[in-house]
């Protein structure tokens, strides 16, 4: 973990630069942002509940590349933790000064702030959205920028945005931000999204020139535009998803390999191959968030959206699918057995294990008394945070190990790289629930054993 | 345990000299109008209260004279005794030759009562720890159907005590649900609620609880196999076998578990009964699952202890004071001394709709009997004719009837005092709750003192012109107990229903019926048995010409 300390005139005194980007809130999106300033050589100065930075620092272990830069700008003093003061004037006056100092001891700080990134749902238990405004509103430094960051209800950050008496304020949704690989998917943006108060204002956030110009694709709006065009963005992600995951219920019957369809889905440039892969639904943070405030959204507005609602309740369902399959295999005779799982994070690649189909499984299974040995490289040490206690549970270093104890084994996210030891499987013979479709063909193929995966069978 | 001999021995309130009294004061000309023109403080003496229950009977035909003789019954019928016979498993129900111990169904844990030699409370606690095993179960989504998937619609097979208990509880309890699961009823013989009902069901995600005391009960048993078959045919599709759908989908509730394992139900899903609990009197007990399973067993718990306060109100309250027996006392009073031979139940609550039929199985199948303990046959009225609706609709069926009909009719108001009192956003509910009040007291006083109740208002006004012309005239003088609770709640209505279920017991000892039989039902089931069996079979019925007859229309339709 880097160095912690506060801003204080020592420090300021001898640091190189002259301007600070200042940077408020603890999440992986905060840290991210962090770290990419740092590497574009500016100073940054994070302020969070440290207690919690940290743990989202360790919480985000498996992004190796971030952790690196991060423990370098830390210790090279170009990334500085500070505490986040209970109240946002606390915060500008340490950069502005105090009201009634005098001029000479106001000349006397030497560092003036580029811009101040403020990441909403970090901020929210400590600032209330009054208390923020109204202390930026009292600033005298009304030019520099104001950019927000988070996933809020529709118009939320319009409204915060007008609230604001300065003209240079932003919203840049995470839109590009890809787990496990946070920092260079932030460095080169897929997508570069920027909400702007003030029209055509986007050359006042110098800060943020190299990413636009790194950006694949970018665009600027007004800010309830960019709000509104996240939001359908995710919506429509998680949209593929549960189609796939409802044709691959039909796909079950029709002795039909659902993979192979939506890999010819993908040859057609009008349809594209993203998102289109059955399996156990979308988990994580982002997009059950953003399909929650979407939801919220409709209700306050009084707008039925049908879609919304299958899209989440074929999601929710798809999360337990593979149980019932498990179940249907065994006639419902399933007390007392023990099984496999293999991975549990909520998509591979990740160690989180947010909305991973995982956790409804688990809860299943040991309510009927399945004894659970699970093996997941990444999501390791988040289980055993959320269910040491468990005696039903135990976590295992390989995924061969114990595996003649075990009478099935349930596939939730293996890393793309873990090579199948088909040979292996076959002396057992169990069957094989596949929630993620991680076999191929090929690999099905060669199985002695049962192998259900979601719209694909033997 | 206590003495099962003694309990037939008690002296009959028939032969006291205050059952003669009684004659002899309902001989007198009763004006209720007159009573409260005696007495401006009528209502505080004929007035009690327990609980969050308030009972104001002073709109009843009776004064203090009428009031110390029916409490002199329970004396010379040793009312006393019989209720603590009844409290401590006595054999109260001699016919049967077995105890009533439906309190202690409710008796919280650590009580104490064993009754030959069994520890009647762990037995009791025993069975609702099962009720909560599988209710949690069935309602945190653990339980499946046999293709996997959560179930989400339970239905209620049963008949009698096993179907309109939890009815009633489950509809008026239904602001306390907590769950999406939806609990469906079905008691009909021939089917035709099943068939419904099934064409609306998913097969994978429904779950039924067959409830039958006997597991021999034809309805249900004939319901049940249905629902099989229906099972079955969907379940062949997800190659389901027999066994798991018998497992997955069935929970059974009787007294006797061999029959429920010979019908197919798993032994971990079967709910005990015991012999000691009338199917009327059952709610309390593993068969009100239902109820548990749509508000949970710690709400289920309160609807226990609320019936358990109104036990220990029943047992230590002096009787001038004590609901039940002021209410039996009285019903005794206006059925046998009156000579009124109907009797109305009006809850003045939408959420108590079942109330009413509920109750007319528990007051006419336990007390309408007509020979006493030992078999005497007896020579007063006991039960009168009970039914009900909800008392706002009643006054566009029946009310007709009750204000100028020929028939003398007793009734018994219900309101509940406090209700929507947390809605904010909609002001016209508490307005509907304020006029339905209105409409329960404005009734009860109408059928009480007739045009006179209009005059005493509109003294000035010129409605005597109306009170002359004969088809406007409202007699007045039918008699009343008015019932308030406080609000509904599990608590209360525990209370509520036990008041009527102790009401029954003083009116049975003062008769000097057994309360805890039905032999009323038996003759009916042998004869449909050899009717069915004449129906299958060409040769003419060996009955009566009109069965005869109408056996032969009906094979002539079929053929």
């Amino acid at each position: 973990m880097s160095s912690e300390s506060t801003v204080d005139n020592d420090h300021v005194m001898n640091d190189k630069s002259s301007e600070v980007c200042v940077i408020i809130g603890h999440s992986i999106e905060a840290i991210t942002s962090a770290v990419v300033l740092a590497s574009l050589d500016h100073q940054v100065h994070i302020y969070a509940d440290l207690d919690l930075l940290a743990q989202q620092v360790e919480h985000y272990g498996f992004e190796r590349h971030l952790q690196a830069l991060w423990q370098l700008y830390g210790q090279q003093q170009q990334i500085v933790q500070c505490a986040l003061p209970a109240s946002a004037d606390k915060l500008i006056q340490s950069y502005e000064g105090k009201v009634g100092q005098s001029l000479d001891e106001q000349k006397a700080t030497p560092l003036s702030v580029s811009c101040y990134w403020l990441f909403l749902e970090s901020i929210k238990s400590v600032w209330t959205d009054d208390n923020w405004v109204i202390a930026f509103n009292h600033s005298q430094q009304q030019t520099t920028p104001i950019i927000m960051s988070g996933i809020e209800k529709l118009g939320h950050i319009t409204k915060l945005a007008d609230s604001l008496q300065r003209a240079w304020v932003y919203y840049v949704p995470f839109v590009f931000l890809q787990d496990g690989e946070a920092y260079s998917s932030m460095l080169k943006p897929s997508l570069w999204l920027l909400g702007e108060k003030t029209p055509e204002s986007s050359h006042q956030l110098t800060v943020l020139q190299p990413l636009l110009q790194y950006a694949r694709a970018y665009h600027h709006a007004d800010i309830a535009t960019i709000e509104f065009a996240r939001s359908s963005i995710m919506a429509m992600l998680a949209t593929r998803v549960s189609f796939m995951n409802e044709l691959s219920r039909l796909a079950d019957s029709q002795q039909v390999d659902i993979g192979q369809v939506s890999r010819i889905m993908g040859l057609d440039a009008r349809v594209g191959s993203s998102y289109l892969q059955a399996g156990w639904g979308f988990g994580g943070h982002t997009l059950p968030t953003e399909l929650d405030k979407l939801q919220q959204s409709s209700q306050d507005n009084s707008v039925n959206m049908p879609l919304l609602q299958s899209v989440l309740h074929i999601n929710d369902d798809q999360k337990e699918l593979i149980f019932r399959k498990f179940w249907q295999h065994y006639d419902g005779f399933i007390d007392n057995k023990t099984v496999m799982i293999w991975g549990g994070s909520y998509k591979s690649g990740s160690g989180r294990t947010t909305g991973s189909a995982i956790h409804p499984l688990l809860a299943l299974l040991w309510s009927y008394n399945i004894k659970t040995l699970v093996y997941s490289d990444k999501a390791k040490s988040s289980l055993a945070k959320d269910y040491g206690q468990q005696p039903l549970l135990q976590l295992l270093d390989s995924p061969y190990e114990q595996l003649a104890y075990a009478q099935a084994i349930f596939i939730i996210s293996l890393s793309p790289q873990h090579q199948l030891d088909i040979a292996q499987l076959n002396q057992f013979a169990m069957p094989i629930f596949d929630a993620q479709n991680a076999l191929s063909r090929p690999q099905i193929n060669a199985l002695v054993g049962a192998y259900a995966g979601i719209g694909r069978a033997k | 345990m206590n003495d099962m001999s003694a309990n037939n021995i008690y002296s009959s309130a028939r032969d006291s000299e205050y059952w003669q009294q009684l004659q002899t004061l309902a001989k007198q000309k009763w004006s209720i109008a007159e009573l409260f023109a005696e007495d401006s403080s009528r209502a505080q003496r004929f007035c009690a209260q327990a609980g969050s229950l308030y009972m104001d009977y002073s709109k009843q035909c009776i004064d203090e004279s009428v009031l110390a003789s029916l409490l002199h019954l329970t004396e010379s019928c040793e009312l006393t005794a019989r209720i603590k016979d009844l409290l401590q498993g006595a054999m109260v129900n001699t016919s049967e030759e077995r105890a009533a111990l439906h309190t202690a169904l409710r008796l919280p844990e650590g009580a104490e009562l064993v009754v030959n030699e069994q520890d009647v409370v762990s037995d009791v606690h025993h069975s609702l720890q099962q009720v909560e095993r599988l209710s949690a179960r069935i309602r945190n989504g653990t339980w499946r159907g046999f293709s996997g998937k959560a179930i989400t619609d339970v239905v209620n097979i049963g008949v009698g005590g096993s179907d309109l208990g939890p009815l009633m509880a489950t509809s008026a309890l239904d602001e306390w649900a907590d769950t999406d699961i939806i609990v469906h009823f079905v008691s009909n013989m021939d089917g035709s609620q099943l068939d419904n009902l099934l064409k609306r069901l998913d097969a994978e995600t429904t779950l039924f609880i067959i409830s039958s005391k006997s597991f021999g009960t034809v309805d249900t048993l004939s319901n049940a196999q249905t629902a099989l078959s229906w099972l079955l045919t969907t379940a062949a599709l997800y190659s389901g076998s027999q066994n798991s759908v018998l497992r997955r989908h069935f929970i059974g509730i009787s007294a006797n578990s061999a029959k429920m394992t010979a019908w197919g139900i798993h032994p971990e899903h079967q709910l005990q009964l015991w012999e000691w609990v009338g199917g009327r009197f059952s709610l309390w007990s593993a068969i009100g699952l239902a109820i548990a399973i749509r508000i949970g067993m710690s709400q289920f718990r309160e609807l226990l202890a609320g019936a358990h306060s109104m036990d220990q109100h029943f047992a230590t309250a002096d009787f001038k004071d004590n609901l039940p027996v002021l209410l039996g006392l009285l019903a005794v009073w206006n059925s046998t001394f009156l000579q009124i031979h109907a009797h109305t139940v009006l809850p003045y609550d939408g959420r108590l709709e079942y109330l009413p039929s509920y109750l007319t199985q528990l007051e006419m199948e336990s007390n309408g009997k007509s020979v006493t303990h030992d078999g005497t046959h007896i020579d007063y009225d006991t039960c009168p004719i009970l039914w009900g609706e909800i008392g706002s609709n009643a006054q566009h069926a029946f009310y007709q009837l009750l204000h100028q009909g020929t028939q003398h009719v007793s009734c018994d108001f219900i309101a509940c005092v406090r209700h929507y009192s947390d809605e904010v956003q909609n002001t016209s509910l508490q307005h509907q709750h304020e006029l339905s009040l209105s409409n329960c007291l404005a009734q009860s006083r109408v059928l009480a003192f007739g045009n006179a109740a209009i005059e005493e208002v509109n003294a000035d006004s010129t409605t005597m012109s109306a009170a002359t012309d004969k088809y406007k005239h409202y007699r007045g003088n039918q008699p009343s107990t008015t019932l308030l609770l406080d609000e509904l709640t599990p608590h209360s209505l525990g209370e509520l229903i036990a008041l009527y279920e102790h009401k029954v017991y003083v009116m049975a000892s003062i008769w000097d019926v057994n309360p805890f039989d039905q032999w009323g039902v038996e003759m009916g089931k042998q004869m449909a048995e050899t009717v069915y069996q004449a129906m299958q079979q060409d040769s003419t019925a060996p009955f009566d010409s009109s069965t005869n007859q109408l056996l032969a229309h009906i094979k002539q339709l079929f053929a």
